[in-house]
């Protein structure tokens, strides 16, 4: 460009005018396009937070229904239509055990072993027959 | 400048009308961004600004294994805008009102109603956008199932909407009604531990400020403030939920066997206090709670007072013994009528089976009126009077909500004549089944008076516990050697020599005490009226759990035509402690000679 011509301001002033709109122009585009993307993020977002509050609020209305399902109303009538027979045991059905139930399981096996009257254990010398 | 296709004339004209122009808009731009700027800002921000409350999640109630005995469901409440309404949809009115279980006539009264009854002004300021139609809806009949149901929003008519709201929703109904209590119909917590711990339960609500569009749909991008909103704690109560439906089962079944006024059943652990299930009859729906008769309401355990009768015999008898003024093998003439009392002759109660003499353990084992009066006069009136408040009785429990009444305790100044012949046998005093439930547990536990524990933890949303209750001991009443001797006494009950036989459980050392008072009617004790109770608890060397069943005004179904403690009462009693054995696992004391037979071998 020939700066010592007369008209060398204004070619100049053009120029630099012409740059100066290009670089507003792209600013200005980058923030319309930054706003464009942070409104749709920001409805991302939304769109997200009410899945996951409709997500909370079946899994609250699932955690009710169980509730009420396993009430006990609901399963003495369910015992009932669908003939289960289901029933708590009565006292005279029970019987108490007042021992070590694995003790007292295998003496009801093992009756010679597991006698009331334990007998004492007598250790011999080796070798002497 | 150059000639061109204009005169300087014309362009000077069409410059300065262009200028004109501008010139207007500019000025309009002044009036606009200056001159009326905050008028106009007002306005945009009541068109675009809006303040979204975000509700909280109320905390669940549960039992003391985690069992949900409340929770909040979302639930649907759909309306119609009357303004917004197409005449073509009304061929689909009735699949809607099928779908809400309402009938045309309602849609159509709804239809029809406006804000004609409001002043102009007021219309103008609050025009009628939408009318109730029903609630309660769930979201699968109003937004269709994924199996291809179409719900409410299917119909497509235009200017019927719901609005989603959080309803509190009690998935046992019943169970425990007394004590969760319920919200009212505005949400606002109304009785019971809803009521007494809401300060937790409720939560704190969050709120955010954004803006909306002209579709009045809201732009997150311009959302400025976000408080996020924090769920209210779960509260975790002593309460058993099986503990507490084996009460309400043996209610239903006193109910249905005798058909009482009212009837109340407690069961607590026996050494710290803690309710595991306190249930009163007649009863009601949690969910249905509008459509229960105000009565069935009450917590009769802690409301309502009754007089003890020979439950109340444990206070003079403890009394004496703790004083060291007898001992269990003392013996009383019960034979005569009449005895002299500080230079007085008193009268004494009749019993109902007359004894020449007994021992203090025959006056408790046989529930003698006079044997416990000759009791309450070895001690004294300040002293008995002393023993009667440090049982608990005359004062509130400190249970937390229900109404809790003091009962009725005259101090012995007040006293008449006979009060300290009377009051010894359970008349002349009035308590609630709480008070004498707790008087009860002062020999289980040892002698401590304890104060009724209902809350165990407080927990957040994730289940941690966020604080724990403690068992409060009230004060010492007895001597632990008295407590365990009372509750040796206690155990003569219910024995084939006892007045409870009913109530005894073999090899599980039940303690306890029948109690039958005649009601007041029309200012006189009736002989057709009465309370009967049983209150008790085993195994008497270690006691687990206190049992309180008391039932009242079940005389006119009961054969004898008198509901006495031990036929209406011990039953329910030892009903109760059979299913507690099995569900609590509590292990008899005695040595059971089957059991060291099968553990020798068994029978082949």
């Amino acid at each position: 460009m020939d700066k010592s011509a007369s008209n060398a301001f204004i070619n100049q002033l053009l120029t630099y005018t012409l740059g100066m709109l290009l670089f507003t122009g792209s600013i200005g585009l980058g923030t319309v396009w930054l706003r464009y993307e942070i409104s749709v993020v920001a409805n991302r977002n939304q769109s997200l937070q009410a899945k996951i509050a409709q997500v909370q609020r079946e899994l609250d209305d699932c955690i009710a229904e169980k509730a009420a399902a396993q009430s006990p109303d609901n399963l003495i009538r369910l015992n009932s239509t669908m003939r289960l027979g289901l029933d708590m045991p009565r006292q005279e059905q029970v019987e108490h055990v007042p021992v070590d139930v694995d003790q007292w399981l295998a003496g009801r096996r093992n009756p010679e072993l597991f006698t009331a009257e334990l007998q004492p254990v007598v250790l011999r010398r080796g070798g002497s027959r | 400048m150059s000639k061109g296709f204009a005169s300087n004339y014309r362009i000077v004209c069409l410059a300065a009308g262009i200028g004109l122009c501008f010139g207007g808009v500019a000025l309009r731009l002044v009036d606009l961004h200056v001159w009326q700027r905050g008028e106009l800002l007002k306005y945009v921000e009541q068109a675009r600004r809006i303040f979204v409350v975000v509700n909280a999640r109320r905390g669940n109630i549960l039992d003391r294994n985690g069992d949900i005995l409340a929770t909040s469901r979302p639930l649907m409440e759909v309306g119609l805008d009357p303004s917004m309404l197409r005449p073509g949809d009304e061929a689909k009115w009735p699949e809607l009102a099928k779908m809400l279980g309402i009938t045309v006539a309602d849609i159509r009264a709804a239809a029809r109603r406006s804000n004609d009854g409001l002043e102009d002004d007021e219309r103008a300021a609050k025009p009628l956008q939408w009318v109730k139609l029903a609630d309660g809806i769930d979201d699968t009949l109003y937004e269709g199932d994924k199996n291809g149901h179409d719900g409410i929003l299917g119909l497509k008519i235009r200017g019927v909407y719901g609005n989603r709201v959080y309803r509190r929703y009690y998935p046992y109904n019943s169970l425990a009604s007394h004590l969760i209590g319920f919200l009212g119909s505005d949400g606002a917590a109304a009785t019971g531990v809803e009521r007494y711990m809401d300060f937790f339960l409720h939560g704190e609500n969050g709120w955010r400020e954004s803006e909306r569009n002209g579709q009045k749909k809201e732009l997150a991008q311009f959302q400025t403030r976000d408080v996020p909103p924090i769920d209210g704690y779960n509260i975790k109560l002593t309460i058993d939920m099986q503990v507490q439906h084996m009460i309400e089962a043996e209610l239903q079944h006193i109910a249905d066997q005798f058909s009482p006024l009212k009837a109340t059943i407690i069961v607590s652990d026996a050494q710290t206090g803690a309710l595991l299930g306190l249930a009163n009859y007649p009863t009601f729906n949690l969910n249905d709670f509008n459509k229960a008769p105000i009565a069935d309401l009450r917590n009769y355990a802690v409301a309502d007072v009754f007089e003890p009768g020979s439950t109340f015999k444990i206070v003079a008898i403890s009394g004496a013994l703790n004083d060291r003024l007898v001992t269990p093998d003392s013996a009383f003439d019960v034979g005569t009528s009449v005895v002299d009392y500080h230079g007085r002759q008193l009268r004494l109660p009749r019993d109902d089976h007359p004894f020449d003499t007994l021992t203090v353990a025959g006056i408790i084992s046989h529930s003698s009126n006079r044997g416990a009066a000759e009791l309450a006069m070895l001690m004294g009136d300040q002293r008995f009077y002393a023993y009667t408040r440090a049982f608990g009785f005359g004062q509130k429990t400190g249970f937390p909500f229900g109404g809790e009444v003091p009962g009725m305790l005259a101090a012995p100044e007040n006293w008449d004549g006979l009060t300290i012949t009377r009051m010894p046998m359970g008349q002349s005093v009035a308590a609630t089944p709480l008070q004498v439930h707790y008087a009860m547990t002062v020999i289980a536990d040892g002698g401590v008076l304890l104060r009724p524990k209902l809350f165990s933890e407080v927990e957040d949303e994730h289940g941690v516990p966020v604080f724990r209750f403690d068992e409060v001991p009230r004060r010492r009443v007895i001597e632990e050697a008295t407590a365990k001797t009372m509750a040796r006494l206690l155990e003569g009950v219910a024995t084939a020599e006892g007045t409870a036989p009913q109530a005894a459980i073999p090899h599980f050392e039940v303690a306890g005490k029948t109690g039958t008072s005649q009601k007041v009617i029309d200012g006189k004790y009736s002989d057709r009226h009465h309370v009967a109770s049983f209150v008790g608890f085993f195994p008497a060397s270690r006691p687990r759990v206190v049992i309180s069943v008391i039932v009242d005004d079940a005389d006119a179904h009961c054969p004898s035509g008198v509901a006495y403690g031990n036929a209406v009462a011990a039953p329910s009693f030892k009903r109760l402690g059979e299913e507690l054995i099995q569900y609590l696992d509590i292990k008899p004391v005695t040595d059971l000679p089957l059991n060291r037979f099968a553990f020798a071998g068994g029978p082949r």
